[in-house]
This record gives structure tokens, C-alpha cells and sequence, in this order.
């Protein structure tokens, strides 16, 4: 066990030192960085003093040693629009995402999988198929869309929830669900799959022979073998999450890191995209860690080894 | 002569075998009336792109202030001649809409299919040959698909700019994954069995056990992929054009469409409706086509 934490974190500072590297060389491959900071009708002078005090009259290794030295201490810079540390804004943002990225992650646990349970026994009857083609209608619908939707319904015509901003709980309802419908969709269909996968096996069949009630077998026999895929499959939604943030967060107004790369993004402001990347990556190496660790524990073969 | 071997070993027998597994695959996949309506509603799309100049009423880049926010054309002041009504600078929404097709189709095609090929490529490539180079273009897979891409355009998208081919090579660099694992998984179980190793005695080049033996085998895997991947690429190119990182107004497609529609939610609902539905229904019929093909290509696969 302790090995493999070792081996995990290991790769997880391979892992981050390869994004940034990767980040460096794509930020530097664009061209002249200055050019593009410098105001437009900016003096030759006054852009080749910019490009000396930014550093980019150095040689390329030595620039990138720099970006690796700074980096290493969370120094991205500053925000060429706000001129404060570009790493400080993501962390003042970071909550905000948390908090929608975390909304979403119960709704998905609390709804999908249930969902996915009912649809494996409702197979072959009316309303296993309406759960599937809900499932399927869920898995198409841009999540920006049906942010729009939501809006359209429960805040201009119901006026029920809030359509913008960030407050108390009925802030957070809407901008979840948006978030989370595409993945419940897709969990749905996983857990689904697997129940009926492992519903057909042999030691279902074994305990239904031995008389166990029909809830207790979905429930102990097969939901707990589901739950080992389901941790993976989890897992790697997060970091998805975080993606599909980014546009909940531009309908909703929702003040997260998400929208704040995408101003950044439009800006041409790096370093703040920068540090944004940089902020996710270890969010996702961290989480795919944990997911790891919990395999570990849930399932009793892996640890036998 | 070797011309010859080949004319003789393509009898008349194996052509019609060839024959009835395409029918017998078709026949397996319209027994379901789902795949029928999913395939019907691709060609749809795909001949509303094709010929969107023929189908839509009107130029989508014309404007006429005149007329600006017209409601579709069974409400209130709408009119038959704006059936979807206009938009913030009175441009009919239906030609809009119809054009966006092109857009989102043609992106979506083009993007998936050169993944495809890519991915396909990769994964023969990580499964014939060593170790070292099969590790490394999994780690990056793996890498690929726990990171979320849209952060990875946005970033890419910041610095290249945004265009037609730049989003093409951002869709691409993100798609090709899932082919290379499902052709390295398969090269790796097929490579040992008795077919590759009596081709193998014969003398055959490892490229051509690779194109001729190999390829033909995971081609109904891949057909599977490429229509998940292709849902997939339409709905990316709409949130990244949603997000201002694709397609560049004034040219229509339907995540842009979409972010003039989002500001006017109160007012013109219109504006919203269309381009999202046009999107839901091309990928609903997408990812159906996707689920039928593999039900009626692979049995095995079935759930």
C-alpha cells in the first residue's frame, strides 16, 4: 500500500512536470509573446526594453529553466490585466468551481446511480426503455443549452430560481443540474450496463437459488461488484467536470475559474491560463490518486496481491 | 502470375459471401425502427449541409434591420416569409440554422475521420511493435482522456488563434485516443492467433499482415468509434464556438448562434430553440447510429 502511494506520487510530479513543459512550449511556439503584450502603437524601444525585463532575449533553455524554477514555487506571473499574481486569482476562484464541480458530483451519485440501477431491472419493460431514452436524449444535449433552457423555465417564466450569480443554495440548483446532466446520462448508462453484465452471472443465479430475497441480491451480490467500475469511471469524471464547468459557468455568470480562463483565454492573458492548466492538472493527477487508493480498498482482489 | 493467384483466390463463392454479411448486417440493423429513424435523420443532416445553399429561404448573412426579431412564423407578428423568424440584425434564423449544419457536419467529418485514421495508425503502430514506444503513446492516451479537453483547446485556441483548420487540428489532436487503444487492444490479442502466423510462414511483409489482415478485422470496432467520436466533435465544436474559440461570426453555426441567443433568453426564445435542437437532434442521431451499428456489426457486444 505504501509503495503504491509511493509509486503513484512519483508519477504525479512526472505527470506535472510534463504539463508544464508541454504548457511552456506551446505558449512559446505562438511567436514573440511580446508583440503581442506591447500596445499596439508601442515605440521599437519601448518593446525591445519589454522583451529584455520579461526575458525573453535569453536563450531558450535558459528561459525555460526559469519557467521550471518559478513554477515549481507557484510563480506564473502576473495577470497582464489586473497586474496581480496570476496564481492568487485562480486560487480566489477555485472555491466557486469547487463548490459547482462538487453540486454536480452528488447529483450524479445521488440520481444517476439509482437511475442506473432501476433501468437494469426495468430491462425489457416500459419503463426500463423511457429511462434509456432519457438517458440517450440526456447524452446529446450540449450542457450550455440546456443551461439556456433551464433559465428560459425556471427563472424568466416560473421565476422559481435564480438565473445568475453565486448566494445560497437555490443559486447552485440550476447551474448543477446543467453541469450534471450530460454525466448522469452517461452514469446512468454505465451502471446500467454493469448490472445487467453482472446480473447474468453465475453466483447471482447461486443466491438467488439459496432463497436470498430478490432487493438484497441486486443490492449486496450486485450493485457492490458495479460500484468497483462505477470508482473509475467516477473518477475520471472529475476532471471532466472541471472541463464542463467552463460553460456552466459562462451562462450562469457563476464567478469560478472557469470563466476566468475563458476571459483570459480571449485576452491573451497566459499567465493566468497558465496557472489555470497548471491548477487543474494537479486537481485531476490528485484525484485519479485517490480514485487508486479507494480501488484499492473496494476491491478485496487487488488487495490480495 | 501473382496476378493471376489473386483472380483465382477471389472465386465467385467468396464474393457472394461477401455479399450476404453486408446484408446480413443491414437487415440485422434496420430490424430496429430506432435505427431506422437515426439513419434517416443523418442523411437529413448531411443533405441539409451538402446543399444548404438549394434549402434555405434566404442568404444567412443578409441583413435587414427592418425586420429584426421576428418571432417564428405561427406566432404573433411572425411571417411566412421568416418561417423561424430573424435575428438581432433581422438575418433569417432558419438559413442560419440550415448553413450551421454545414458547419457542424462538415467539421464533425472531416475531424472524426482524419482521428480515425490517426488513432488507427497509432494503435498499430503501439501494438506491433516494442514496448517503449507502446507505453509511451498509452500514457499519452491515458493522459488525453482524464484531462479535460476544453481546457486544452481553450489554451491552444488562445495562442494559435481561431479558424476553420485550426479547429479542425484542435478536435483531431483531442479524438484520435479511444481509435489507438481499441486498434492496439486488438492488435495484441490477433497477432498470436493461427491466421497472422500462417501469413507469417508464407512470407508476408509485417506491413502488409498489418494493412491486409490485421486492419480488415478491427474495421467494424472502428466504424463504432468513428460515430461516437463524431457526436462527440459536434458537440466540441458547438461549445467551443458557444465559447467564442470556433467559428467566427458572421459565419452561422450553431454554438454561435447560441451566444447571441443566450442574451436575448427573455425576449426571443426563437433565437435559443433552433440551433439547440438542431444540435440535439444531430447528435442524438448520431450516437443511435453509433449504438445501432454496433448491435447489428458486433453481436458480442450487445448489453
Amino acid at each position: 500500500m505504501g509503495r503504491l502511494i509511493a509509486r503513484r506520487l512519483l508519477q504525479l510530479i512526472l505527470v506535472v512536470v510534463v504539463i508544464q513543459t508541454v504548457l511552456f512550449f506551446i505558449l512559446r511556439l505562438s511567436g514573440d509573446p511580446v508583440s503581442l503584450l506591447a500596445p499596439a502603437d508601442a515605440s521599437p524601444e519601448f518593446v525591445e526594453d519589454l522583451r529584455e525585463r520579461m526575458g525573453f532575449n535569453d536563450p531558450l533553455y535558459v528561459q525555460y529553466l526559469r519557467f521550471v524554477q518559478h513554477t515549481a514555487v507557484l510563480d506564473f506571473g502576473e495577470s497582464f490585466l489586473t497586474h496581480r499574481p496570476a496564481i492568487e486569482m485562480v486560487f480566489d476562484r477555485l472555491p466557486a468551481t469547487v463548490e459547482l464541480a462538487g453540486g454536480a458530483l452528488v447529483l450524479i451519485i445521488l440520481v444517476a446511480i439509482p437511475l442506473g440501477v432501476f433501468a437494469a431491472m426495468g430491462h425489457g419493460k416500459s419503463y426500463g426503455h423511457f429511462l434509456t431514452l432519457i438517458v440517450v436524449i440526456g447524452q446529446a444535449m450540449p450542457s450550455f443549452w440546456l443551461g439556456i433552457l433551464l433559465i428560459m423555465v425556471f427563472s424568466v417564466d416560473l421565476r422559481l430560481l435564480p438565473s445568475f450569480g453565486r448566494g445560497d443554495l437555490s443559486h447552485l440548483i440550476l447551474p448543477s443540474v446543467t453541469l450534471a446532466a450530460w454525466f448522469m446520462a452517461k452514469t446512468t448508462r454505465v451502471v446500467r450496463a454493469e448490472m445487467l453484465e453482472v446480473l447474468r452471472q453465475d453466483y447471482i443465479r447461486a443466491a438467488h437459488a439459496k432463497g436470498i430475497p430478490y432487493h438484497l441480491v441486486v443490492s449486496k451480490h450486485a450493485f457492490r461488484n458495479v460500484l468497483i467500475t462505477l470508482t473509475t469511471v467516477l473518477g475520471l469524471d472529475v476532471g471532466q467536470l472541471l472541463g464542463g464547468a467552463i460553460t456552466t459557468e459562462i451562462v450562469f455568470a457563476w464567478s469560478g475559474m472557469g470563466r476566468q480562463v475563458v476571459t483570459a483565454a480571449l485576452a491573451r492573458d497566459y499567465n493566468v491560463v497558465q496557472a489555470s492548466v497548471f491548477v487543474i492538472a494537479i486537481i485531476v493527477v490528485a484525484v485519479n490518486l485517490g480514485t487508486d487508493i479507494l480501488y484499492h480498498y473496494l476491491d478485496p482482489r487487488i488487495r490480495a496481491q | 502470375m501473382r496476378k493471376q493467384l489473386e483472380m483465382t483466390s477471389n472465386t465467385a463463392d467468396d464474393l457472394s459471401k461477401e455479399v450476404s454479411w453486408i446484408r446480413m448486417v443491414a437487415s440485422e440493423f434496420v430490424r430496429s425502427k430506432v435505427n431506422v429513424v437515426a439513419l434517416g435523420l443523418f442523411i437529413i443532416s448531411v443533405l441539409t449541409a451538402l446543399f444548404a445553399p438549394t434549402v434555405a429561404p434566404h442568404d444567412p448573412l443578409s441583413q435587414d434591420l427592418m425586420k429584426r426579431l421576428l418571432p417564428p412564423a405561427w406566432i404573433g407578428e411572425g411571417t411566412g416569409e421568416h418561417i423561424l423568424g430573424t435575428d438581432t440584425v433581422g438575418r433569417d434564423v432558419l438559413s442560419r440554422v440550415v448553413f450551421g449544419a454545414r458547419i457542424s457536419m462538415g467539421i464533425g467529418l472531416t475531424s472524426a475521420t482524419i482521428a480515425g485514421i490517426f488513432g488507427v495508425l497509432m494503435g498499430l503502430i503501439s501494438g506491433f511493435f516494442g514496448r517503449g514506444i507502446s507505453d509511451l503513446i498509452m500514457r499519452i492516451t491515458d493522459a488525453q482522456l482524464s484531462f479535460p479537453f476544453i481546457i486544452v483547446a481553450i489554451t491552444i485556441a488562445a495562442v494559435v488563434g481561431s479558424g476553420l483548420w485550426k479547429l479542425i487540428i484542435i478536435l483531431t489532436l483531442w479524438g484520435w485516443a479511444p481509435f489507438a487503444r481499441v486498434a492496439r487492444s486488438s492488435v495484441l490479442s490477433l497477432k498470436e492467433r493461427e491466421f497472422i502466423l500462417a501469413s507469417r510462414a508464407l512470407g508476408a511483409h509485417e506491413l502488409r499482415i498489418m494493412f491486409f489482415h490485421i486492419l480488415p478485422n478491427i474495421l467494424s470496432a472502428v466504424v463504432v468509434i468513428w460515430t461516437f467520436t463524431l457526436a462527440q466533435m459536434i458537440l466540441a465544436e458547438s461549445t467551443l464556438s458557444f465559447l467564442g474559440f470556433g467559428i467566427q461570426p458572421p459565419t452561422p453555426s450553431w454554438g454561435e448562434m447560441l451566444t447571441t441567443g443566450r442574451q436575448y433568453i427573455s425576449s426571443a426564445w426563437w433565437l435559443s430553440i433552433f440551433p439547440g435542437v438542431s444540435i440535439m437532434l444531430t447528435v442524438l442521431a448520431v450516437n443511435l447510429l453509433g449504438d445501432g451499428l454496433r448491435d447489428a456489426l458486433d453481436p458480442n457486444l450487445r448489453v
